[in-house]
């Protein structure tokens, strides 16, 4: 049977929030130790750069400290970190497109393949490449679904957007992911 | 393979199908080969992306701390050095202090701010205000004065003017707003532009009184925000806490708004009077009393959009950022202490009358709400006749300083909604009939066969509804011929212009108002106080032509936009769309924001 698995993200005791907010500094370094590689490894996705990544996930607690107040305990609170960290994410995107804005739409996929041959070869190499040819609104849903283990109602609450939104862009994500992959496939074959 | 079944396919491995599809699925999964290799091939995806190693050694926490040391807000760190300075406000501020709020007390404040206005039964306070950039030749004017409150809608406020100014030629700000029954007056200098100050401002003050008002008038609306900023937070949205603090020996807790948001507010203060301009997008740090959340401080600064910066410099004002141009402390607070004495009023002898007459409920025509919220009692009630309108009767009930009217007249001329609810409604389902909800969330109004009605109060949209359902009158959708008429629901504007684009993500603002018709739809959002933006969508290849000269090009949405400041008008092409964000109360930011959070719905 194939479900859902991994292991739940951790929600941290109420109280350890209310304090965090109220300025207890131990209380925030054991959310951001809670959270940190998560939200490492969803930034990473979403960005296709290690390091900008941790550069980020840190802009993403520094803006968590500063809205923590704002929490109203009507969500689950990993799903409002990853909302700020997927605001914090697009803002590193939009502030990247505009640095170096590309000749043509495709050059990024183009880029990406290119890479991937360079590459080693690996199959995690190639699904890298594949993410990183996704539209931002795809590639963010399927890695909260696929990488954190999220349902579609809690990427929906992360992203701001209906469930039913998450499983029609997870759906298209993993439709492209998947010819992405059967491409290259075909094309190690013909070499 | 069909794409509905690699559809199916792809939430069976998210675990997110009904227990009969799953079902499906299995039995699908153990007949067909093609489905176990797609399946195959998605878990593999999985398997690559949620079991890889994190970068080793990663701790972003001292990073984190680093950046994140807490410093007071500007406005107690500015009341602080007033302190330290003698300054005239800071004086009024007894051992205020700051510490960061608990999360539960700042999740709450907008729920709480609402509640806490059937709290409130008399209030009185002494004001001081600075007011900064006024005039190049009066950088600065200081006003003392008073708030004087008894509810529901008894209020004085009234400033004296303490400015030393250059020459006699200059008026002196003293004003008095005054609401109480059905009598309400203010005073003081009339306004005048910056430039032609200080010769055009008359030196007898300008006295303008009403009778005959009805209860929660709109044509003399007491400023009860000023008591209770309730208005501000009517609708939900997480407001940015600045603290914790103490203020005139009270806890405080502050809140960043823009001056939109708490235009109730900071029009309620300058009423009267000749006052500087405040622009929408200004940030506002508000506090609050803790636990009976009237106001205890506010300071204005100025905001750094740049429609805001040609906004200045059209209006003469040499604005500095990051200093205050209004400030306002709020102290000798009494809440719920004796009742003042009826305030002395001018001789309102020849004043024309507003119509409004009293009489029991029982001897009006109006149909009674079966559902009031828990509290409110019945205030005032009575006819408003006046020459040229029809007859309308009104009732109104009250809890502290929260209040509910509600208005019917069954002489309705017809043509638009009876109510003033504008241009831009949206249609609910109420009861067995349908209403008509205005931009604001603010007033409901029912178009039924026996007469017109409308439900109005200083509570939220949901509180409205459910009592305009307990008229028990069916209402009608209105007739084609009348304003409203064009107005839709969402799936009538996706029907008239394909490919509609929708916000996601907003806080703070409410649904739609939408109309369609020609080709384009239009949707109005309102927001917390007097913030809101209007969406414009029309199938069409190209804008149409520049209205102004103040235009800018600006990247959005993988094309370019054109902004105009002095419109508030952010609009672009993408596909076949031509689209239009307009706002009086938002930033270019903010629209920007909004603009690229669209999705097709």
């Amino acid at each position: 049977m194939v479900g859902r698995g991994g292991r739940p993200l951790y929600e941290p005791d109420p109280a350890v929030i209310r304090a965090a907010a109220a300025g207890d500094t131990a209380a925030f370094v054991e959310l951001v130790h809670a959270y940190q590689a998560h939200v490492w490894r969803f930034l990473r996705h979403l960005l296709g750069d290690a390091d900008l990544a941790e550069d980020v996930t840190q802009e993403t607690f520094i803006r968590i400290y500063r809205k923590l107040r704002t929490f109203r305990f009507r969500s689950k609170f990993s799903t409002w970190v990853f909302r700020v960290a997927r605001n914090a994410g697009i803002d590193a995107l939009r502030a990247r497109r505009r640095r170096d804005r590309l000749p043509d739409a495709m050059a990024p996929v183009a880029r990406a393949r290119q890479d991937m041959w360079q590459a080693s070869g690996e199959l995690g190499v190639e699904i890298e490449a594949a993410l990183a040819a996704l539209p931002t609104k795809l590639r963010e849903a399927v890695v909260l679904v696929e990488a954190l283990g999220f349902t579609y109602r809690e990427a929906g609450t992360a992203l701001g957007i209906p469930a039913g939104t998450v499983k029609s862009r997870v759906f298209r994500a993993r439709e492209q992911l998947v010819a992405w992959l059967t491409a290259g496939e075909q094309l190690s074959d013909e070499a | 393979m069909k794409p509905e079944s690699r559809r199916a396919l792809s939430a069976y491995v998210d675990d997110e199908l009904p227990a009969a599809e799953r079902a499906k699925v299995e039995a699908w999964l153990h007949a067909s080969a093609e489905a176990r290799a797609y399946l195959g091939q998605l878990e593999m995806l999985r398997g690559h992306m949620r079991y890889e190693s994190v970068a080793a050694g990663l701790d972003v926490a001292p990073a984190v701390l680093g950046a994140i040391e807490p410093r007071p807000p500007i406005l107690v760190a500015r009341l602080a050095a007033a302190f330290a300075a003698g300054a005239v406000l800071a004086a009024l501020v007894v051992g205020f202090s700051f510490r960061e709020p608990s999360a539960a007390i700042a999740a709450a404040i907008p729920d709480r701010v609402v509640e806490a206005q059937a709290d409130v039964a008399t209030l009185t306070a002494r004001l001081d205000m600075v007011e900064r950039g006024f005039h190049p030749a009066v950088p600065e004017r200081t006003s003392t004065g008073t708030v004087d409150y008894r509810a529901p809608e008894s209020i004085r406020i009234a400033f004296t003017d303490t400015t030393v100014y250059p020459s006699g030629a200059w008026v002196a700000n003293h004003t008095e707003v005054v609401v109480q029954g059905n009598s309400a007056w203010r005073r003081g200098p009339a306004a005048c532009p910056t430039e032609a100050l200080p010769d055009c401002t008359p030196a007898r003050p300008r006295l303008v009184v009403l009778t005959g008002r009805e209860p929660f008038s709109q044509e003399a609306p007491a400023p009860l925000d000023v008591v209770v900023p309730a208005r501000a937070f009517l609708r939900q949205g997480d407001p940015e806490v600045l603290g914790v603090s103490r203020l005139d020996d009270r806890e405080a807790i502050g809140v960043a708004v823009t001056a939109a948001q708490v235009a109730a507010l900071l029009d309620g203060l300058t009423e009267a009077g000749n006052w500087r301009d405040i622009h929408p997008t200004d940030r506002v740090e508000l506090w609050l009393d803790r636990e009976a959340l009237t106001p205890l401080a506010l300071a204005v600064y100025p905001s750094n959009a740049a429609e805001r910066r040609l906004w200045a410099i059209r209006n003469g004002y040499a604005d500095v950022p990051d200093t205050a141009i209004l400030e306002v402390v709020w102290s000798d607070v009494v809440i719920n202490g004796p009742p003042s004495p009826t305030f002395a009023g001018p001789d309102d002898g020849d004043v024309p009358s507003a119509g409004f007459e009293a009489r029991p409920l029982e001897q009006i025509n109006m149909p009674s709400p079966s559902d009031l919220p828990q509290g409110m009692t019945l205030h005032r009630s009575g006819v408003v006749v006046t020459p040229t309108g029809p007859v309308v009767s009104v009732a109104s009930w009250s809890d502290g300083r929260s209040w509910l009217k509600i208005r019917f007249t069954d002489e309705w001329a017809g043509g638009s909604l009876f109510g003033d609810l504008g241009p831009l409604v949206r249609r609910v389902k109420i009861g067995l009939g349908v209403g008509y909800v205005d931009e604001q969330g603010e007033r409901v109004a029912l178009h039924a066969t026996d007469g017109d009605v409308v439900v109005m109060g200083s509570v939220p949209t949901e509180t409205l509804l459910a009592v305009a359902a307990s008229l028990n009158e069916a209402g009608q959708p209105v007739p084609d011929d009348w304003r409203e008429a064009a107005s839709g629901t969402t799936a009538d504007a996706e029907a008239e212009v394909p490919g509609l684009l929708l916000p996601t993500g907003l806080d703070g603002f409410g649904e739609p108002t939408i109309t369609v018709g020609d080709g384009v739809a239009t949707l109005a959002y309102a927001g917390q106080g007097n913030r809101g933006f209007r969406l414009s969508e029309g199938v069409g290849p190209v804008l149409p032509p520049p209205l102004n000269a103040d235009l800018m090009a600006v990247p959005l949405r993988e094309t370019e936009a054109r902004y105009s400041a002095e419109r508030g008008r952010l609009e672009w092409v993408e596909g076949e769309l031509v689209i239009t964000l307009t706002s009086d109360t938002l930033s270019r930011e903010e629209l920007m924001a909004i603009a690229e959070s669209l999705e097709k719905s």
